[in-house]
């Protein structure tokens, strides 16, 4: 009775004074791996989210000091962090996974033609202004894409702008020197204005 | 006046609200105040054969200060295992006036690998790791005002301290903690000498 009694006590204390890893995610319901250091050897842990002893953690994986934690999604870049696990301490994990390189250029690329179509739409209503200011946030999300400066070197011509126009119709052919209908605008408006190329 | 106020706060926000790494503390602790005070004994004798007077001396007397006090303590620039902290303490409950007010600063070093919260975020990725349990001990020091009967009367002395700490915060969820803590220290004041032993229970807070 008395040994039940301290045996009791004793895992109370551990429970009480032991530290917990608890592991969420964004998204969750993702694998959660642990790879040992030294052998490299995997191990499947659970699922997000996910909430264990530290104690237990340490006597399955072994007492190393730092833990390599791989969480992992199919459609996701795999998350990893090296967490302490000496002491008893509550580590407790958010990890937000980023979307895999190809689906993030899709979207990106999806998002550029949908704003370009609408940008299209608000030129044919004569909304130029509202088509800037969706050009101007293009422009901070896509500076390298030289169809975002032809729409811009487009409205300012239809606003009356030539000395903006041309100036958006050079950088699009700066950045993209394959893009012939800046070129054509570049060469037309240079003409017009009798403007050298390089000034 | 109101300049000064508002730099102190933003001194404070600044410092406090960092958000990431070590995190700061601040705890809100009653206990216990004793404080044995020695008043300080005088006696000059007589060399001067020629001369006719006699001996001068004062006799101090002794008298022991109890108080439930209250003790406020920020930890702040805190490591992982040290941090310097301030630390204020009033009396709450005395006998007949009698008091011990002091204010001190000081640090502590932690026995266990990590003495304080951590937490770390990028890119929406939160890592919060906090110490279950941690143990300290410490030194500090500061100053004080005690107020103290003799047998004939109330005297009040102002002292410097010198001492050393010890205890342990239980962390309960992502913010709170059960403290405990025990201290000894020296005083030295203008009138008096002391030995001051401070045993604090309370919460602390993770800023």
């Amino acid at each position: 009775m008395r040994n039940s009694l301290i045996v009791l006590l004793f895992s109370y204390s551990a429970m009480a004074f032991g530290g917990q890893l608890m592991i969420e995610s964004n998204p969750s319901d993702c694998e959660i791996f642990t790879i040992d250091f030294k052998t490299g050897k995997k191990s499947n842990l659970g699922k997000t989210p996910y909430k264990a002893e530290l104690e237990f953690l340490k006597s399955s994986i072994g007492d190393n000091g730092i833990v390599q934690v791989e969480i992992h999604k199919p459609g996701f870049d795999a998350f990893n962090i090296a967490i302490p696990v000496i002491g008893n301490n509550d580590i407790k994990i958010n990890a937000n996974l980023e979307v895999e390189q190809d689906i993030k250029l899709t979207q990106d690329f999806d998002l550029l033609v949908s704003d370009l179509f609408d940008v299209l739409r608000m030129i044919r209503m004569k909304d130029y202004q509202n088509g800037m200011k969706k050009l101007d946030l293009l422009e901070n999300k896509f500076p390298h894409y030289s169809i975002v400066y032809e729409m811009k070197g487009t409205v300012s011509y239809l606003q009356m702008n030539f000395k903006q126009a041309l100036n958006y119709y050079r950088k699009a052919f700066g950045i993209n020197p394959k893009n012939r209908e800046a070129y054509r605008m570049k060469v037309y408006l240079e003409k017009k204005f009798k403007l050298g190329s390089e000034s | 006046m109101l300049k000064a106020l508002t730099f102190l706060m933003a001194f404070i926000i600044v410092n406090v609200c960092s958000g990431q790494g070590y995190h700061d503390m601040i705890s809100y602790n009653v206990g216990m105040v004793n404080l044995t005070v020695a008043e300080n004994e005088s006696s000059i004798k007589q060399t001067d054969t020629s001369v006719t007077t006699t001996d001068t001396a004062t006799k101090g007397s002794s008298s022991a200060v109890s108080a439930i006090s209250f003790q406020l303590s920020w930890e702040f620039k805190t490591y992982s295992k040290l941090a310097y902290f301030t630390k204020l303490s009033v009396p709450l409950m005395s006998g007949q006036g009698t008091g011990v007010f002091g204010g001190d600063v000081g640090f502590s070093m932690y026995l266990n690998p990590l003495g304080a919260k951590y937490s770390y975020v990028q890119n929406g990725t939160t890592l919060v790791i906090i110490p279950k349990f941690k143990y300290y001990w410490g030194a500090f020091g500061g100053t004080g005002y005690v107020v103290y009967n003799t047998e004939s009367a109330r005297k009040s002395d102002v002292f410097f301290n010198l001492g050393v700490h010890g205890g342990m915060v239980y962390s309960m969820g992502d913010r709170w903690g059960f403290k405990a803590e025990i201290a000894a220290s020296r005083t030295t004041g203008v009138a008096t000498t002391g030995i001051m032993m401070n045993l604090f229970m309370g919460a602390s807070y993770y800023l």
